[in-house]
């Protein structure tokens, strides 16, 4: 098994003190963020990329991957003894999880979700070790149109199937286009929309716009409220431990879970929401115990927190192999990437087979370390939800200025941070998503140059997507995605 | 969606007023397709065999922008944008005053970081943010925040070497 002797390699790359030092801070700080509320690992990610000139891309990638999945078991801590969401992948969590805590199942609820989190998690490596080999076969042999029409399946896909709206959704993901556009063409040396403004020649930072429509818009919209929503902290008072009931109720959902979040986060269907949503009402749907669900049913927190899980694995899987990323972080992991002059995608596989594989192996390490910060420890991180929220959020700012400045050292950054966390501001208001922004600024110009590389073999004749059957194939399948939920609903009126 | 809104005046005011916000917002993003339209016509076209040139994608963009924005438009006049409670927005109303100390802290932030120094412009920016979530402990905020901005400056700058300004600070 050749798949073998690379991991091999890999864990013996993972494995040296410096790598899993930076394998733990990337789990622990993934936790912290993923249970304070107003800072997401795409935001932390993006503070840290500064950090991409001082440290090597190994030690760098592994830390960026721990903040991704370390947020996503961080998540559950917040939504089950706050009831806000820590993270919006937690939504389920929220609901379930608290009525739980209500009930004084607050430990158990803890339990399923960190362990369930911990299968998931060591599965779906398992399974990232061996389909991305198969993925990249695959990917090899696609040239410019079948990238092109992946990446728009990727758009359609993400913008229209998160959040409440399509129309809002593909407006955010058009804004990101515009915003990727800003800067000088790659490919022409053509200055684009940038006014002659130096700063804006080297185009807009992906931190400033990350950190902006997360970390200021947030700020702004909480403070707007503030006083307005009443957060009550649930008491854990049972045992963290499961009891043997809590066992027998929760592998099951685990396990489906796991699936269900792996599929959705490998196909560039966008996010982690849904595939939570599909486990929720999936183990409802087979629960024994269907009174207790809305009141508390370990079994609707199992499920989705270990498909919340295993669709992180999944984003990175798809960003890995195809170079997709089909979530805000995995967006920003693509950028640490780009920092290091490296391309995710089957290439990377073939001339950066090392790195692959340490990142690959530091995942398994990582899912360990995560099971011990969050099971035995975790009342450490109960104590984060106690910081007033006038000095989280104060604190955030300092290090949104702090990360946006340090990228470039122009106080000009700092502008464009404060105009587009209006941006967010406003975006959040009229509940337009803001993660398709970000897919669409830092996807774009890789879009585009696929596209143009496209026609310039084609010398200009657009039908080259439609002859090649692939990329047919998935163009079809994003007109279906578009048209489909409006036929229907036409066909139902009529 | 199209709600028929047979009794004229009377129930068209009272159950789905127009919201000026949402107006604004889909005029905004037609302003941006549009403005990225014309930007669009400035750039070059195509050079040599390559067919297609750095005036591709921003046409693209705009139109769909323009194609956005008009759909956003109709969703605002009749009826509100899908799925937004603007009832749910009116009970519980924007706090512009938090706003406005929040916007002062950043503005504040850029215009002071270079002249100033990082430690005492992020003190700043701290006290400032946490007065606009309405508390009023400035000294205890001005101490907490002049320590985290010492401790991330310290680490950021000697451990990461990330060149922040040092202002008229001595180190």
């Amino acid at each position: 098994m050749e798949v073998l002797t690379f991991l091999a390699n890999g864990f013996s790359l993972a494995l040296t003190i410096q790598n899993l030092l930076w394998c733990l801070v990337g789990v622990t700080l993934g936790t912290a963020v993923g249970v304070l509320p107003g800072i997401g690992p795409a935001v932390t990610v993006a503070l840290l990329l500064p950090v991409t000139t001082k440290i090597d891309p190994s030690g760098a990638l592994i830390m960026f991957a721990g903040i991704y999945y370390g947020a996503m078991y961080g998540g559950s801590t917040t939504s089950i003894l706050l009831n806000t969401p820590g993270e919006s992948a937690t939504i389920i969590t929220a609901m379930e999880g608290n009525q739980m805590a209500k009930r004084g199942r607050a430990g158990a609820a803890l339990s399923t979700s960190a362990i369930g989190s911990f299968v998931a998690g060591t599965l779906t490596v398992v399974a990232l070790t061996f389909v991305s080999p198969i993925v990249v076969d695959v990917a090899l042999r696609f040239g410019p149109p079948e990238f092109f029409a992946l990446m728009v399946l990727a758009f359609i896909t993400v913008a229209a199937v998160l959040g409440a709206s399509a129309l809002r959704g593909l407006t955010a993901l058009f804004i990101g286009l515009a915003i990727g556009l800003v800067g000088i063409d790659n490919q022409s040396g053509t200055a684009r929309f940038a006014f002659e403004i130096p700063q804006l020649l080297d185009g807009i930072e992906v931190v400033t716009v990350a950190v902006g429509l997360f970390a200021v818009g947030e700020t702004l919209w909480v403070a707007s409220k503030e006083g307005r929503i009443v957060d009550a902290m649930m008491k854990m008072t049972d045992s963290i431990w499961m009891k043997a009931e809590d066992w027998k109720r929760s592998w099951k959902p685990w396990l489906r879970g796991t699936a269900i979040g792996f599929l959705f986060g490998a196909i560039p269907a966008g996010g982690a929401e849904i595939p939570t949503f599909l486990s929720y009402a999936l183990e409802k749907k087979l629960t024994k115990h269907p009174e207790e669900f809305g009141k508390g049913a370990i079994e609707g927190v199992a499920g989705p927190e270990a498909a919340n899980n295993a669709s992180s694995t999944g984003t990175i899987t798809t960003l890995l192999a195809l170079g997709l990323p089909t979530s805000a972080t995995a967006a920003i992991l693509l950028a640490a990437f780009q920092q290091y002059g490296l391309q995710p995608g089957p290439l990377l596989f073939v001339n950066s087979a090392d790195l692959v594989w340490t990142l690959i192996a530091s995942m398994y390490i990582g899912n360990v370390m995560l099971l011990v910060l969050n099971l035995p420890l975790v009342g450490l991180w109960v104590k984060l939800l106690k910081i007033p929220k006038h000095l989280l959020y104060a604190g955030i700012l300092i290090f949104a200025t702090l990360g946006v400045y340090g990228m470039r050292q122009s106080s000009f950054d700092i502008f464009l941070l404060y105009a587009i966390g209006v941006l967010g501001f406003l975006m959040r208001r009229y509940d337009f998503p803001t993660g398709p922004v970000l897919i669409g600024m830092i996807l774009g110009p890789l879009a585009e140059a696929q596209l143009r590389r496209s026609l310039s073999i084609s010398q200009g004749d657009w039908m080259i997507f439609l002859q090649k059957p692939l990329s047919a194939t998935l163009l079809a399948i994003t007109v279906l995605i578009v048209v489909g939920p409006w036929l229907m609903k036409k066909i139902k009126k009529n | 969606m199209g709600q028929p809104r047979a009794h004229g005046e009377i129930s068209g005011a009272a159950s789905a007023p127009r919201h000026a916000g949402q107006i604004l917002v889909a005029a905004g993003v037609l302003a941006l397709g549009a403005a990225l339209a014309y930007g669009s016509t400035l750039l070059p076209e195509a050079t040599g065999y390559a067919k297609v040139g750095p005036r591709l994608m921003p046409t693209i963009v705009s139109g769909g922008l323009i194609l956005l924005g008009l759909v956003l438009l109709k969703e605002a006049l009749y009826g509100g944008f899908s799925g937004v409670d603007e009832s749910e927005a009116a009970a519980s109303p924007t706090d512009w005053r938090a706003i406005a100390w929040i916007s002062a802290a950043i503005i504040a932030n850029g215009i002071l970081m270079v002249p100033v120094g990082f430690v005492l412009s992020g003190t700043l920016l701290f006290v400032l943010a946490a007065r606009g979530f309405g508390n009023k402990a400035w000294v205890k905020n001005a101490v907490i925040g002049l320590v985290i901005a010492v401790v991330t400056y310290a680490f950021f700058n000697y451990g990461l070497g990330l060149g922040l300004p040092r202002g008229i600070l001595p180190v």
